[in-house]
């Protein structure tokens, strides 16, 4: 065969507009994927950095059986990594933001003003709570400067709907329920993930007479320690891989994070892998697993003599009936487990570090606790710990719902039942004072959250409670496999989410509405 | 040429209208593949393969490259016409896509360029049976 020019140029032709072209196209998308998941953050020497406790909001008022609390959402700088300013933004500017100490029986009302640039809704996580104060997605508090409408782009095409607040409104907390770790979070529609790891999460810890009346370890020793993970650039800006990271138009994450986005620092209260001075006495500590995406299974290394140092007191809805010795936690995104820990089984001057064995690398550790002194034991963990839970009789199940959660593949949309989340759908709609079995599967592993109500684990893939299922709860984690829930629907009637609490799948569209009627 | 069978013309638009296809699809090429790896690799795959199809035609393209072209584009089409019918969220972003603009505009032209794929070979076959008698 000859080659002619017209060959040549054929040839040409094909391989400059059929392959150069497109690979060409190629390469900015595949450059930006690749330049995001190659970030690392600045190199921090681990167990440097005292553990920060939180400030706690004080009331600007008091009556009528209510706290009210002022919390203005602004940005701010602070310092999470030595030397390096990071911009948060924050419960008044703060990151993790200020501790609500509750107490049963006295309503809360919290006055959120939005300073930011961004609309923003606040949930009270494990609150069970009128439906007008429960933070839905679309319920939103439009800034008052320009920009932030409530107008972005939403995943599948579905309208914004909701309330717009602009600029503030009151959330009102009944905190009829029992004592418990709680935290508030940002639940913004397809921003909740961008949002909270930009610093929108905090501490409301309810407390009550039961627990009051118990010798668990209190003041000093009853430790919150939120724990989470960030990635951080080079001038110590969180980092994370937004399509759009003035977080105003399109929704979602570059693809690599689709599955969640996983940080490269630990930290705890905010914190990078900080270090807590303890008396070899018991202490409290209120883990709360706050991660977008990162699961922990917590040891202590070294172990204590005789093994199992956790001693798991409450879970996500408040205390247990009974103490349950653990050797490990192991807490997906949005778990909390009440632990108490006794280092008078270390002898001073020892260093215990809390690992987190699912870490690689610099993940695998979380924080160092050194036992710098002796002290006289003042608390103990008592044999009873709360009266009769009162879980739901299976005998008064009137429905049993199903629900199949499956991950979205390279940045696919997430889905419960093969639906992306819409606000004008309802998927339940349970009597108010009914109760209701929840069979949730999971492909591959999922946080099921569900707002106002806790529920209990009645079976996992088809056998019993896991270790970390005990208690009430209002997050359980699924690693692939089945979970049976009974829930209890009371309170109030309305609209409701109950969604994968992995952020970027519950941005993704994982999420559905339930009412209560 | 022996390949050559079709006309000058025809030809010429059914290039054209495969690398206004090409066109639609490197645009949206970076966003779809920095969200979405399944839908952003298919939209690469088209631009080639328009891409090809029309520098091919530009420059004489035969029985076997009309095959193709429209092979492919009926192809393209009818993945764009089950993405919007079919819920395969996991998959395909967003949900049910909705009717956009340019994916309504890029399924036009690969229609239009099956049409004028298909019209030479119907022409070419009826001057070999009128050569034959």
């Amino acid at each position: 065969m000859n080659i002619t020019r017209r060959h040549l140029l054929k040839m040409g032709a094909m391989a400059g507009v059929g392959l150069a072209l497109p690979l060409g196209t190629l390469s900015v998308p595949v450059g930006r994927l690749g330049a995001s998941a190659l970030v690392r953050s600045p190199r921090v020497e681990p167990f440097t950095v005292p553990l920060p406790i939180p400030p706690v909001a004080r009331p600007v008022h008091s009556h009528g059986g209510a706290d009210h609390y002022e919390i203005t959402q602004r940005v701010a700088r602070q310092e999470i990594l030595p030397g390096l300013k990071t911009e948060v933004w924050g419960y008044d500017g703060i990151f993790p933001g200020p501790t609500i100490e509750a107490r049963r029986g006295r309503q809360a009302v919290i006055r959120q003003t939005n300073e930011l640039p961004v609309p923003v809704s606040v949930h009270l996580h494990g609150g069970k709570t009128p439906p007008g104060s429960d933070g839905y997605p679309t319920d939103l508090i439009l800034p008052n400067g320009p920009g932030g409408s409530q107008t972005a782009h939403p995943h599948g095409g579905h309208a914004p709907g909701g309330a717009g607040h602009r600029g503030h409104r009151e959330y009102r907390y009944p905190n009829e329920h029992r004592a418990a770790a709680l935290w508030y979070h940002d639940h913004r529609m397809d921003f909740t993930g961008p949002q909270v790891y930009r610093g929108l999460a905090g501490m409301y810890v309810l407390g009550d007479e039961v627990e009051d009346g118990l010798p668990l370890p209190k003041g000093g020793k009853d430790v919150p320690l939120m724990i989470c993970d960030r990635t951080f650039g080079e001038d110590g800006s969180f980092y994370y891989p937004s399509l759009d990271p003035t977080l105003q138009e399109e929704p979602g994450v570059l693809a690599h994070a689709a599955n969640g986005m996983l940080g490269d620092t630990i930290l705890v209260n905010g914190a990078p892998w900080p270090q807590l001075e303890v008396s070899n006495t018991m202490h409290r500590f209120r883990i709360l697993n706050a991660s977008n995406a990162r699961s922990y299974d917590l040891v202590l290394d070294p172990p204590p003599p005789g093994g199992r140092p956790f001693v798991q007191v409450g879970s996500d809805g408040g205390l247990l009936e009974a103490p349950i010795p653990h050797t490990s936690i192991v807490a997906a995104p949005a778990e909390r487990f009440d632990v108490v820990v006794d280092f008078s089984r270390y002898p001073v001057g020892t260093k215990v570090t809390l690992r987190n064995l699912r870490g690689e690398g610099r993940t695998s550790d979380v924080m160092r606790f050194v036992v710098a002194r002796g002290k006289k034991e003042e608390a103990s963990v008592p044999e009873r710990l709360a009266p009769d839970l009162d879980f739901p009789d299976p005998d008064d199940v009137e429905v049993t719902r199903r629900f199949r959660f499956i991950a979205g593949v390279g940045g696919g949309m997430s889905a419960i039942n093969g639906e992306v989340f819409d606000p004008g759908r309802i998927d339940a709609r349970p009597r108010l004072g009914s109760t209701e079995i929840w069979e949730i599967s999971a492909d591959p592993s999922h946080p099921f959250h569900m707002h106002l109500v806790h529920f209990k684990v009645l079976s996992r893939d088809d056998g019993p409670p896991g270790p970390y299922d005990a208690g009430w709860k209002d997050t359980v984690s699924l690693e692939g496999g089945s979970v049976r829930v009974a829930a209890r629907f009371e309170g109030w009637r309305g609209k409701y989410v109950f969604h994968c609490h992995n952020l970027e799948h519950e941005d993704m569209m994982m999420m559905a509405n339930f009412e209560v009627i | 040429m022996g390949t050559e069978v079709y006309d000058r013309n025809p030809r010429r638009l059914a290039a054209v209208l495969a690398f206004v296809s090409q066109g639609i699809h490197l645009w949206v090429l970076p966003g779809q593949l920095a969200a979405a790896m399944v839908p952003g690799i298919f939209f690469f795959l088209v631009a080639v393969g328009q891409g090809l199809l029309g520098a091919s035609l530009l420059f004489g393209g035969g029985r076997w490259t009309a095959r193709f072209g429209v092979l492919f584009n009926v192809f393209v089409v009818l993945v764009w016409l089950f993405t919007r019918a079919v819920s395969i969220p996991q998959l395909f972003e967003p949900i049910k896509l909705p009717v956009e603009g340019l994916g309504a505009a890029a399924t036009f032209v690969e229609v239009a360029l099956v049409v004028s794929l298909m019209r030479p070979g119907r022409s070419l076959r009826r001057k070999k049976r009128l050569d034959r008698a």
